[in-house]
């Protein structure tokens, strides 16, 4: 519970961070979705139930903020989740070498759904090819260097929320007896 | 024969006397050349240079020490009042921007004559393929979903979407948005739409009508939203493609959407107006 909570806070900074503090400081029309690597984490590693009530918090927060259809970015992030969910099953996704490229095809699974799926429905002429490719791939190349870092910090969270907690319950039990 | 004492007083003024007689030859040639003095002279010279320099240099790096620690304390203060200075000056720059964009939206607010309500972007919308903002105005200050946004340079928006306290507003770049408008000079009449790339493109102009390069768009008010004769944008190209029986027309739009800080959200959207027949 604590820890979705964690989760959920992380996710809002970003998102505060993504939309009010990042287009002040100039233009970064070719920045990822920050909340992608959130949503990666919580497939890779966090447990099925906490992840899925992180990841469907954020999805609807998101949608709500956002101009897309609703359920566009609820749809895409848990696309990426249950992806994650099923590549942790045979692969070794936490690999350094193997992330990078983990975060790269979030990002592009993302932006397959937010792109693909309102010309599938009819919702909106479709954007100008050069300038999809141009922006899905900057945002691949942002994901590839960066994205294993927000992975490792939201890792390095979790391991310091763990120790509080077993601490914590260690303070407890003493106090108990 | 001599007592002691006798010799030793004898003695004393024999000595005296040498004393006094040699005091006064050597004073009155004190310009001749002794040579001791010379020697005397290289000898002991050179270390009370060394220990004079010493003394000196200690002296001058113990006070330079001093100076320099003073200097360093009085250079950081100097330092934090710059940084004080700059971050004041800062905002008053800042101030001085705001009150500027103010000033052009409350006369513009005063020309069009219209109840409307300012407002401040807090936002962008999280998606690069969706053009929209936030607003810090909703429901409670009289916002309403439709209602049109505008700036001082032209048409921002349409609100989307709203929630008690802040607004979602999406942008006339937005491909999902159509402004029915003119071209002011010769009143030819289409729709205005947002492409992918931040411009816009004006729709459904025939091909005879007359659209030229730098011509000024305007809204119709035709569509019921946006009143009419807001500025839309200025046509940026202008190209008839074959037996096509529309002129495809590239819009540079008014307003600069990467710059928007603050909005007008019009609360008594205008009747829309009948086309003459």
């Amino acid at each position: 519970m604590m820890g979705s909570l964690l989760f959920i806070a992380f996710g809002l900074c970003l998102l505060v961070v993504q939309t009010a503090v990042m287009p002040r400081l100039g233009n970064w029309s070719g920045c990822y979705d920050l909340l992608v690597p959130l949503v990666v984490f919580l497939g890779l590693r966090r447990r099925f139930w906490d992840g899925l009530a992180v990841v469907l918090a954020l999805g609807l927060v998101v949608d709500g903020l956002s101009c897309a259809a609703p359920g566009y970015y609820l749809t895409a992030y848990l696309w990426i989740w249950a992806l994650m969910r099923w590549l942790i099953r045979f692969l070794r996704v936490a690999n350094t070498f193997l992330l990078p490229l983990v975060m790269a095809g979030a990002v592009l699974i993302e932006n397959l759904v937010l792109l693909a799926v309102p010309l599938l429905l009819a919702e909106q002429t479709a954007i100008a090819a050069s300038r999809a490719l141009s922006t899905v791939a900057a945002q691949m190349v942002w994901a590839l260097l960066t994205g294993p870092l927000l992975l490792a910090v939201f890792g390095q969270s979790q391991l310091r929320l763990r120790r509080y907690q077993v601490r914590a319950a260690a303070r407890r039990a003493v106090k108990d007896e | 024969m001599f007592s002691r004492k006798t010799l030793l007083i004898v003695g004393l003024i024999l000595l005296l006397a040498a004393n006094v007689i040699g005091l006064t030859l050597s004073g009155r040639s004190r310009d001749a050349d002794w040579g001791l003095g010379q020697v005397g002279l290289a000898l002991v010279a050179p270390f009370q240079a060394v220990v004079s320099y010493s003394l000196r240099w200690a002296g001058d790096v113990w006070r330079h020490y001093f100076v320099l620690v003073n200097t360093a304390r009085e250079n950081d203060h100097l330092k934090k009042e710059l940084a004080r200075a700059w971050a004041h000056n800062d905002r008053l720059t800042e101030t001085v921007q705001e009150n500027r964009r103010l000033r052009r939206l409350l006369d513009f607010q005063q020309a069009v004559g219209l109840d409307v309500l300012p407002a401040e972007v807090i936002g962008k919308d999280p998606s690069p393929w969706f053009r929209s903002v936030i607003i810090d105005k909703g429901r409670l200050s009289g916002v309403r979903k439709g209602q049109p946004v505008v700036t001082a340079q032209g048409i921002a928006g349409q609100v989307a979407e709203v929630a008690e306290r802040y607004a979602k507003v999406l942008l006339i770049i937005d491909q999902n948005t159509a402004v029915d408008t003119l071209v002011q000079r010769s009143r030819a009449r289409g729709l205005v739409t947002g492409t992918s790339d931040e411009r816009c493109i004006f729709k459904y102009v025939v091909r005879q009508d007359d659209v030229q390069v730098g011509d000024v768009l305007i809204s119709s008010g035709l569509d019921g939203v946006f009143p009419k004769g807001l500025k839309v944008g200025s046509v940026s190209a202008v190209e008839k493609a074959g037996a096509d029986i529309f002129q495809e027309v590239m819009v540079a739009p008014s307003v600069d959407f990467a710059t928007l800080e603050e909005v007008l959200v019009i609360r008594s959207p205008p009747r829309p107006e009948v086309p003459e027949e």
